[in-house]
C-alpha cells in the first residue's frame, strides 16, 4: 500500500514563489532598510507560525505572543541575515529560540506546574470529525521535544536536512525521531481510544449542551 | 527477528517514504518499505496517522495579532525615518537605518509597543466578554465555578438591593442591619471567589478578565492581592502581567502592595513589565524604590532600554 505524499504541507511561499518576490528577497530588503516589506513576510508566516506554536503549546494566547516575538526578533536581528541563507529554516530557528527563551523564563519561576501538557482542546480544532479531534488530543498529550520534529516536518514543510541543522543533529537522527514520535502518537491515540469517552470530554459535552 | 527490530531498522527509510522522497531511483528502498508495511500493522497505522495529520484543521490567529504587528512596524519605521532625518541633518551620521529598535531610540519603541500591547489586552478582554466560548478553555471546572459564582453574585446583589430599599422605608431593626452586614460580607466573599477562580483559569483572556474584575473591589481581600501579585510575577502572558500591574497599582497606598510591586522588579521579567514597574515607582515618588532600583541596576544582563529607564528613574528619585 502506498499513500500519496503529495499532501505534504505546502506553505504559502511555495505557491507564490513563481510570480512574487521570494522570502529571501523580501528579507534582504528588510535587512537593507525596507522594514515595510516585513509585512509581506508576516502575511506569509503568521498562520504557519501560529499553528506551529499552537500545536506545540495548545495555547492560543501564548502562540500569538510568540508570533509577535518572532517578528520583533527579526527586526532586531535583521542585520544577521546573510546571503544564501534559506529564509524558512532561518525564521524557524528564531521561532524555536523564542519558545526556548520563554520556557526557560517560566521554568525558572514556576517549578511546580506540570509544563506544557495542555489538557484543554482548542476550539479551533474541535471539529465534527471525531478522528481529527482524537488525533489533536493525542498530539497535545505529547511532550514538546518529542512532537517538534513531527510538527516541523509534517506541518511546517521543513526538510529533514533543514530540521537537522535547526536541532543541531544528524539527518538520520531526525528521521529516527520522526519514526519514534509517530510511534508515540499511535500509542497515545490507542490509549485515548481505550478510555473514551473520558470524564473530561463527557463533562465538556454536558457543559456545552 | 522481531517485528520491532525490523521497524527500527527501516525507521530512516520509513521517514523518507513518509516525506515522499523515496523516488523511483531508490525503488529497492521503496519496495522494502512497502513489503514491511504489508506485514507490520504498527508501521501501517503510523503511516496512516502521518496521512491523517494533514487533515488536522489549521487555526487562524486572531486579527488583533496583525494590529499588534502593524503597531510594532509603524514604530520601527518611524524610528527609521527619524534616524534618516537626523542623518541628513548631520547630527547622527553613520547610524544604520532602523537601528532604532536595538539602539538609541529603543525607549520610545518599547513605550509604544507597551501601549500597543495594552491595546491588544483591551481587545482580548473585550473578546472574552463578547465571545466567552472562543477562548481555549472550552469547559473547565474554573469556568463552572466562575459561572456558578457569577449567578450567586447577581442573586445576592438583587436580594441586597431589594433589602436595602426595604430597609430605607423604615425597618431599622438591629436584626435587619446584621442581616445586611452578613449579606454584604457574603457578597464580597463570593466576588473574591470569582476573581480567584478566574485568575487560575487556563485561558489568558479569562485570567485577564479576572484581573480586570478584581480592580473593582474597594477592599481587596489579601488572597486576591496575593493572587494578583503571583499573576504579575509568573503569568505566562505579558498582557495579563501588565493588567495585574495596573490592578495592583490602584492599591499602591498599602505598604504590603508597595513592597510586592518592588519585589516584582526582577531580571527575568519581561522588559515591558520592568519598564512599567519603574515608571510606577517614579510616578508614585516612592523613596524606598531608590534602593531597589540601584540593586536592580547591578544586573549585568539588563536590557539596554530597561537600563536607561532605571538610570532615569534613579535620577528622578534621587
Amino acid at each position: 500500500m502506498r499513500y500519496s505524499m503529495a499532501e505534504r504541507a505546502i506553505t504559502v511561499p511555495e505557491k507564490l514563489m513563481t510570480n512574487v518576490p521570494s522570502d529571501e528577497d523580501l528579507m534582504f530588503q528588510v535587512r537593507d532598510g525596507a522594514g515595510e516589506m516585513l509585512g509581506v513576510l508576516f502575511d506569509r508566516y503568521q498562520t504557519p507560525l501560529f499553528n506551529f506554536y499552537l500545536r506545540l503549546t495548545g495555547d492560543r494566547t501564548v502562540s500569538e505572543d510568540l508570533v509577535q516575538d518572532v517578528f520583533f526578533r527579526i527586526l532586531k536581528y535583521r542585520a544577521s541575515y546573510r546571503d544564501g541563507t534559506p529564509f524558512r529554516p532561518w525564521i524557524y530557528r528564531i521561532a524555536r529560540n523564542a519558545r526556548i527563551d520563554q520556557v526557560r523564563g517560566r521554568r525558572a519561576e514556576v517549578s511546580w506546574e506540570p509544563e506544557f501538557e495542555p489538557a484543554v482542546v482548542s476550539e479551533d480544532a474541535v471539529q465534527q470529525e471525531q478522528e481529527s479531534q482524537l488525533l489533536y488530543r493525542a498530539l497535545m498529550k505529547m511532550p514538546e521535544d518529542k512532537k517538534e520534529v513531527l510538527i516541523l516536518s509534517r506541518f511546517q514543510g521543513l526538510k529533514y536536512e533543514e530540521i537537522a541543522r535547526l536541532l543541531g543533529c544528524e539527518v538520520n537522527t531526525v528521521k529516527t525521531k520522526v519514526h519514534r514520535a509517530l510511534r508515540e502518537l499511535r500509542e497515545t491515540v490507542h490509549r485515548l481510544e481505550r478510555c473514551r469517552p473520558s470524564p473530561r470530554m463527557a463533562w465538556k459535552s454536558q457543559g456545552n449542551a | 527477528m522481531t517485528s520491532d527490530m525490523n521497524c527500527e531498522r527501516i525507521a530512516e527509510l520509513m521517514a523518507d517514504y513518509l516525506a515522499g522522497t523515496l523516488n523511483e531511483g531508490e525503488s529497492e528502498d521503496l519496495r522494502v518499505v512497502e513489503r514491511h508495511l504489508e506485514i507490520c500493522v504498527q508501521c501501517r497505522e503510523e503511516a496512516d496517522l502521518w496521512r491523517k495529520l494533514a487533515l488536522l484543521p489549521e487555526a487562524q490567529p486572531d486579527p488583533s495579532l496583525r494590529s499588534r504587528f502593524d503597531a510594532m512596524l509603524e514604530v520601527f519605521r518611524e524610528g527609521q525615518r527619524e534616524g534618516q532625518r537626523e542623518g541628513q541633518e548631520g547630527h547622527q551620521t553613520g547610524i544604520e537605518p532602523g537601528r532604532s529598535l536595538v539602539g538609541r531610540r529603543e525607549e520610545p519603541v518599547l513605550t509604544v509597543l507597551n501601549e500597543s500591547t495594552r491595546r491588544a489586552e483591551g481587545e482580548t478582554a473585550e473578546r472574552a466578554i463578547k465571545k466567552p466560548g472562543r477562548s481555549m478553555g472550552g469547559w473547565s471546572w474554573h469556568r463552572s465555578i466562575a459561572g456558578g459564582a457569577w449567578a450567586a453574585v447577581f442573586l445576592l446583589v438583587g436580594f441586597f438591593a431589594g433589602s436595602s430599599t426595604h430597609w430605607n422605608i423604615g425597618n431599622k431593626g438591629p436584626d435587619r442591619q446584621q442581616e445586611l452586614a452578613e449579606m454584604h460580607s457574603e457578597l464580597r466573599n463570593m466576588k473574591q471567589l470569582v476573581v480567584l477562580s478566574m485568575l487560575q483559569n487556563q485561558s489568558a483572556s479569562e485570567r485577564l478578565q479576572g484581573v480586570n474584575w478584581s480592580a473593582g473591589q474597594d477592599q481587596p481581600d489579601p488572597k486576591v492581592l496575593a493572587a494578583l501579585t503571583y499573576t504579575l510575577r509568573y503569568d505566562s502572558s505579558v498582557d495579563v502581567r501588565l493588567a495585574a500591574l495596573d490592578a495592583l497599582s490602584r492599591y499602591h497606598s498599602r505598604p504590603e502592595v508597595r513592597r510586592d510591586l518592588m519585589d516584582a522588579l526582577q531580571p527575568r521579567q519581561s522588559p515591558l513589565v520592568q519598564i512599567a514597574l519603574i515608571d510606577l515607582m517614579v510616578e508614585t515618588k516612592d523613596k524606598d524604590a531608590l534602593q531597589q532600583l540601584r540593586k536592580f541596576q547591578q544586573d549585568a544582563d539588563l536590557n539596554p532600554t530597561v537600563r536607561q529607564r532605571v538610570e532615569w528613574g534613579i535620577r528622578q528619585l534621587s
